[in-house]
C-alpha cells in the first residue's frame, strides 16, 4: 500500500477516535474537576466588586467573646432587631435557622422584634433525605417567625464534587407543583425591587444551579453583631443598606470552601452575600450549552489534525502548545462575559491526538519504509558494496540506518554511473523536456567552448553542427518526433567531423518521459570509407560502363572481322567485370530482402538472354522443369546474374555444338524442402587444382589459361556469395561424362494459397 | 516520324540515329539536357530517347519537367548504363514509357522504338486473326496456332497471350496486366500472374528461337521481346 493511502487511513482513525472520545467527555462531562480547578484559577482574575449597600453582620469571635457560647437567647437578636429597626435598613436576610421553638418568651420577643422590621426575610432549610420515603422535608421557621417575616428563602447550598461551593441554586423544589422555594437572597431582592430578580426569571427550571461570580475575600463590608447589638454603630451606617446577618466565626461551622483558589473556605452568609451580588449585577456565569460547548471543544483539534498533514512536527508541536494556550485564553475570555467554556475536553483532545497521531504516523511509515527497504534490496543492481552488520537496535533506528545505507548505496551508484556517463568514448549528453541540457559528459563538454550545461538545445546546436546539417538535427530532435529503435541521424560538425547522433528516452520507474539521453558516436572515418566506395561504385557501375556502352556502340556499324569481335569481346568482359564487382559490392552493403520469385522463369530468362552466344556456336540451351513452380524467396536481380553467370560459363567452356542441361527440380535435405537447379556442359570439365576453390575471389581458372576464352574471375564468387545470402548452397563437379556441372540448391519459399485463375 | 535522341556521349546519339534512320524515321540529337527541353517547347517529336546521366538536366529530372511542361507529351524511352533493379523500376514509375539499359542490341532497340512509336499512332484495330511472327491468334476463337500446331489455352491465357503479342516490345506494368486480363484493381497474388505467365511462355514455346521472349522487369512487369523476324 503506497504510504499516502495508509496515512490518510490512519489519520482518518485518529481523527474519529479523538472526535468520539471528545464528544464522549463533553457529553458526560466527566472532566468536571479538572475544569472546575481551571475555573477557579480563571474566576478570581477579574473578580466583580462588592455590592456597596451589602453590610454583613458577622455573628464573630469577637461576638462570642462578648455573649457568650453559641447558641445565644433570641432575646439577643431581638435586641439586634430593635437596633436594626432604628437604623432603616432595606432588607434583611437572617441566615440564622429559627426552625425549632425555644423559650417561649424569648421567642415573644423576637416575633415582636420582627414586627418593626418590614424587609425582614427569614431562611428555611431541608432535610435531606425526607421522611416516609420523600425526597426532603421542609423545615420552615416556628410559626410566629415565619409569620412576622416578608418573606421565606432557602439556604441550600450546591456543593460540587469536590466539595466547593461554586454554584448556586435560585430556586429549589418543584415548580410545577408549586413547591419550588426561591433562595434566601432571591427573597431578599424581591423585599427591595419588589419584583423578582432577571436572573431568577430566565431559570429553565426550579433546580438550574448558576455560577456565582466571587468577589475577593472580606471585600464585603462587614460589622460585628456584638458591636452592632451594642449599639456601637452609628444608625446611619445601615440606612438603606441591606443587611446580611450570619455567623462567621471559625467554632459556628458556617464556612464552606469556596472558588477562590486560595483554598480557604467563606462564612455562609459571606457566600450569600456574593449571591446577592450575582442576583443584582445579574452575572451570573452560564455554562455554554452542549452542542456549542462540543463544537469549541472539537474546533482546536481539528485544526491540528489538518495541520498534521502540512506541518513539520515541529511546527506541529509548537501550535500544540498554541492551541493549549488559546484554549485557555478562550475560556478566560468568556468568563468575563459570564459565559463558562470548559476547556478540560478540548485540553484533553489536544494532548492525546498528538502523540496517537505520531505513533500511527510512525507505525505507517516504519512499515512503508520496511516495504521499500525490501523492495529495494530485491530490485538493486549487483555493484559490491559494504554493509555493515546491524546491531540489536530498536526497529526505527534500523530502519533509519538501512535507510542511510541505502542512500549511500544510491549515492555511490549515481557516482558510478555519473563516472562512467563522465568518461563515456563518445560524446553524451542529456536533455529535459523544455529541451534544456542538464547532463553533458566530458566529451561533449568540450566541443563546446563555453561548456554545454544548462544550454537550451538549440543553442547548442547551433553552435556544434554545420548550418547544413541544422533543420534536419532538429526535425529529428523535434519533440513530437518519438524514438523508434534504428533511429540516428548523421550530421557534419563545424569543425567537419560526422557523428551519428541517437536519442534514447528516460523514463521514470512509473513509466513518464523525463527527458532524452543523446549519444553522438564520431564515425568520420566511417562516413568517408563510405563514400569513397560509393565514389567508386559509381564509377564502376556508370562511368565506366558508358566509354563500354559506346566502344560497342561504335563497333555496331562496322564490318565484322576479327578485331572488331576481339574488342567487343574485350569491352563485353570489362563490363561483366564490373557488374559482377559492383554486385559484390553491393551484396556486402545491404540487407537481404526477399520476394516471391518462380525460379524457373527466371533460370528460363537467364538462358534466354543467352540465347544469341549460344546459337552464335550453335549451342542448345535445354531446361528440363519438373519443379512445378516453385518459388523462392530472394532477390530478383542477384540471382537473375547468378544463373546468368553459370549458364554463360557452361556455354563458354561447351564445344561447338554442345548441348547445355539445365534440370530444375524439388529436394529434400534435412527435412527442408529446396528448388535445386543443376547446370551442366559438354567441355573438358573442371581441373583437380581448381575444384577445391572454384568459388574464391579472383580464383584464376587453368582452364581459362588454356583455353581460348577468358571469364572474369568474379563470376562465380558473387554466385556463392549470393546463395550464400539465399540460404542456399553451390556445388561444382565434374559428372561422369566428363562436362563441369553446377548445382545450385535455393530453400522453397513457403506455401501461399492462391486467390485467382 | 521525328524522334529526339538526347545522350552525352556522341557515339551513342550516332548509334541509336543509324538505328531510328534504318526503321525510316528521322532524329535529332542534343547533347545535354538543357538543350533537349528547350527544343521539346518549340518542337515536335513522336519519340524522346533520354540518357539518365547528362549535363545539365538530368534524365529524371527532364522527365519530371516534361509532366507539366510539354503538352501532348510524346513517349519517352530511358536509356541508362544503370542496370540496379531499383533504378529502372523509378524511371518507369516516374512517367518513362519504357527503359533501355545500354548497351543493347540494336534490333532490340529497334523493335522498341517501334513498339512505342505504334502505340503513339493508335494501337491496330483487332482484327478476328492476327499473326506474330509464327504464332496465329483468332480472337473469335479464341485460339492459337504455332506453326501447325494448336494451342489450347484457357480464356485468361488467351487473353495475356493476346495483350502480350498487341503490346510486344513495350514493358507492362503488373498492375495494368492484372486490370485490363483480370478486370480487377484489387490485389491479386503475385504468384497468379507469375503462373500464367510461366505456363504461357513454356505452352507457347515464347523463346528466342521461336522469335519471341518474355522478360521480367523485376518490381514493375512484363515484357514480350521479339528476335529476328518476329515483329
Amino acid at each position: 500500500m503506497r504510504l499516502r493511502q495508509r496515512l490518510g487511513m490512519e489519520w482518518l482513525a485518529v481523527a474519529l477516535l479523538a472526535s468520539c472520545l471528545v464528544a464522549a467527555l463533553a457529553y458526560w462531562d466527566s472532566l468536571s474537576q479538572f475544569d472546575n480547578l481551571i475555573y477557579d484559577q480563571l474566576s478570581r482574575i477579574d473578580p466583580p466588586p462588592p455590592r456597596p449597600e451589602i453590610l454583613i453582620v458577622a455573628v464573630d469571635e469577637d461576638s462570642l467573646a462578648a455573649f457568650g457560647q453559641w447558641p445565644w437567647s433570641r432575646q439577643r437578636h431581638a435586641a439586634l432587631f430593635k437596633q436594626l429597626a432604628l437604623g432603616n435598613p432595606a432588607a434583611i436576610g437572617f441566615d440564622i435557622l429559627l426552625s425549632e421553638p425555644g423559650d417561649p418568651d424569648d421567642d415573644a420577643a423576637l416575633a415582636q422584634a420582627m414586627t418593626s422590621l418590614p424587609n425582614l426575610v427569614l431562611p428555611l432549610h431541608f432535610i435531606l433525605p425526607g421522611s416516609n420515603g420523600a425526597e426532603y422535608d421542609v423545615k420552615h421557621p416556628v410559626a410566629p417567625f415565619a409569620e412576622a417575616a416578608a418573606g421565606l428563602g432557602h439556604v441550600n447550598l450546591v456543593f460540587d464534587r469536590d466539595g466547593v461551593v461554586r454554584r448556586a441554586a435560585l430556586c429549589f423544589g418543584d415548580k410545577a407543583s408549586g413547591t419550588d422555594w426561591p433562595h434566601l437572597m432571591e427573597m431578599v431582592y424581591r423585599s427591595v425591587e419588589r419584583r423578582p430578580s432577571s436572573a431568577y426569571q430566565r431559570l429553565a427550571d426550579c433546580n438550574q444551579t448558576l455560577l456565582m461570580p466571587f468577589t475577593r475575600r472580606g471585600a464585603y463590608q462587614s460589622i460585628s453583631y456584638g458591636a452592632l447589638a451594642s449599639g456601637q454603630v452609628p444608625r446611619a451606617f445601615l440606612n438603606n443598606r441591606i443587611i446580611l446577618i450570619g455567623a462567621t466565626a471559625n467554632g459556628l461551622g458556617d464556612q464552606y470552601p469556596v472558588p477562590l483558589g486560595d483554598g480557604g473556605t467563606l462564612a455562609g452568609v459571606e457566600i450569600m452575600a456574593n449571591l446577592y451580588g450575582g442576583i443584582a449585577r445579574d452575572d451570573f456565569i452560564v455554562p455554554l450549552p452542549f452542542v456549542q460547548q462540543l463544537a469549541l471543544s472539537l474546533l482546536p483539534i481539528w485544526v491540528l489534525l489538518l495541520g498534521f498533514w502540512r506541518w513539520r512536527p515541529r511546527t506541529t508541536i509548537i501550535v500544540s502548545l498554541g492551541l493549549i494556550l488559546m484554549i485557555l485564553l478562550t475560556s478566560a475570555i468568556l468568563i468575563n462575559f459570564s459565559v463558562w467554556f470548559a476547556p478540560g475536553t478540548a485540553l484533553l483532545g489536544i494532548i492525546l491526538v498528538y502523540p496517537v497521531w505520531g505513533w500511527r504516523r510512525l507505525q505507517a511509515t516504519s512499515d512503508f519504509m520496511d516495504s521499500e527497504l525490501q523492495q529495494f534490496h530485491r530490485s538493486k543492481i549487483d555493484i559490491p558494496i559494504m554493509r555493515p552488520e546491524l546491531g540489536p537496535v530498536d526497529v526505527i533506528t534500523g530502519q533509519a540506518e538501512q535507510l542511510t545505507h541505502a542512500i549511500s548505496y544510491v549515492r555511490d551508484l549515481r557516482r558510478f554511473i555519473s563516472d562512467a556517463l563522465r568518461n563515456l568514448p563518445d560524446p553524451m549528453f542529456i536533455t529535459d523536456l523544455d529541451g534544456k541540457v542538464t547532463f553533458a559528459n566530458q566529451l561533449a563538454q568540450a566541443g563546446m567552448k563555453d561548456g554545454a550545461h544548462d544550454l537550451a538545445l538549440d543553442d547548442m546546436l547551433d553552435r556544434f553542427v554545420s548550418a547544413d546539417d541544422l533543420q534536419e538535427v532538429k526535425d529529428y530532435l523535434d519533440l513530437k518526433h518519438r524514438p523508434t529503435k534504428h533511429d540516428y541521424v548523421d550530421f557534419t560538425s563545424r569543425n567537419g567531423e560526422i557523428f551519428a547522433m541517437r536519442r534514447a528516452a528516460v523514463m521514470s520507474n512509473e513509466g513518464t518521459l523525463k527527458g532524452y539521453i543523446h549519444y553522438l558516436a564520431d564515425i568520420t572515418e566511417i562516413a568517408h570509407a563510405a563514400q569513397l566506395r560509393e565514389e567508386v561504385l559509381q564509377l564502376l557501375s556508370h562511368d565506366m560502363r558508358a566509354p563500354q556502352a559506346a566502344i560497342l556502340a561504335l563497333l555496331d556499324g562496322k564490318e565484322g572481322d576479327e578485331i572488331t569481335g576481339r574488342i567487343e569481346g574485350h569491352a563485353r568482359r570489362t563490363l561483366a567485370l564490373a557488374d559482377n564487382f559492383v554486385g559484390l559490392a553491393r551484396i556486402d552493403a545491404s540487407e537481404f530482402s526477399g520476394e516471391d520469385i518462380l525460379l524457373s522463369e527466371l533460370v528460363a530468362e537467364a538462358s534466354d538472354s543467352l540465347w544469341p552466344l549460344a546459337q552464335a556456336r550453335n549451342i542448345r540451351c535445354e531446361i528440363d522443369d519438373q519443379s512445378a513452380g516453385a518459388f523462392v524467396s530472394g532477390e530478383p536481380s542477384t540471382l537473375y546474374r547468378s544463373f546468368v553467370n553459370l549458364i554463360d560459363n557452361a556455354i563458354k567452356y561447351s564445344p561447338d555444338g554442345g548441348v547445355v542441361t539445365i534440370l530444375i527440380r524439388v529436394t529434400e535435405l534435412d527435412r527442408q524442402s529446396f528448388v535445386s537447379v543443376a547446370i551442366a556442359d559438354q567441355g573438358k570439365g573442371i581441373s583437380q587444382e581448381m575444384l577445391g576453390q572454384l568459388f574464391e575471389r579472383f580464383a584464376s581458372d587453368d582452364r581459362m589459361a588454356r583455353s581460348s576464352i577468358k571469364g572474369a574471375g568474379l563470376g562465380l564468387n558473387f554466385v556463392a556469395k549470393v546463395m550464400e545470402r539465399h540460404g542456399g548452397h553451390i556445388r561444382g563437379e565434374n559428372s561422369r561424362d566428363g562436362g563441369a556441372c553446377f548445382t545450385v540448391l535455393l530453400p522453397l519459399a513457403a506455401d501461399v494459397e492462391e486467390q485467382a485463375d | 516520324m521525328r524522334v529526339a535522341i538526347a545522350d552525352d556521349d556522341a557515339e551513342i546519339i550516332e548509334f541509336l540515329g543509324r538505328i531510328v534512320e534504318g526503321q525510316g524515321h528521322v532524329y535529332a540529337g542534343y547533347a545535354d539536357g538543357t538543350s533537349l527541353s528547350s527544343a521539346l517547347l518549340r518542337d515536335t517529336f513522336d519519340l524522346v530517347i533520354l540518357d539518365w546521366n547528362m549535363p545539365g538536366k538530368n534524365g529524371m529530372q527532364i522527365l519530371e519537367w516534361m509532366k507539366s511542361a510539354v503538352e501532348d507529351r510524346p513517349p519517352v524511352i530511358m536509356m541508362t548504363s544503370r542496370t540496379a533493379k531499383q533504378d529502372i523500376s523509378d524511371a518507369l514509375n516516374a512517367g518513362a514509357d519504357d527503359y533501355i539499359t545500354k548497351p543493347e542490341d540494336k534490333n532490340v532497340i529497334a523493335a522498341r522504338i517501334n513498339a512505342l512509336l505504334r502505340r503513339n499512332n493508335g494501337a491496330s484495330a483487332m482484327e478476328p486473326k492476327a499473326e506474330y511472327g509464327n504464332y496465329l491468334l483468332n480472337r473469335i476463337e479464341q485460339t492459337v496456332k504455332h506453326g501447325e500446331k494448336e494451342v489450347s489455352l484457357t480464356a485468361k491465357e488467351f487473353e495475356l497471350t493476346d495483350l502480350m503479342f498487341r503490346n510486344r516490345d513495350r514493358t507492362l506494368s503488373r498492375r495494368y496486366i492484372m486490370e485490363t486480363v483480370w478486370r480487377t484493381n484489387a490485389h491479386l497474388a503475385t504468384r497468379t500472374l507469375d503462373m500464367h505467365i510461366s505456363r504461357i511462355r513454356s505452352k507457347l514455346a515464347l523463346k528466342p528461337e521461336n522469335g519471341f521472349r518474355i522478360f521480367t522487369v523485376f518490381g514493375y512487369g512484363y515484357r514480350l521481346e521479339t528476335f529476328g523476324n518476329g515483329g
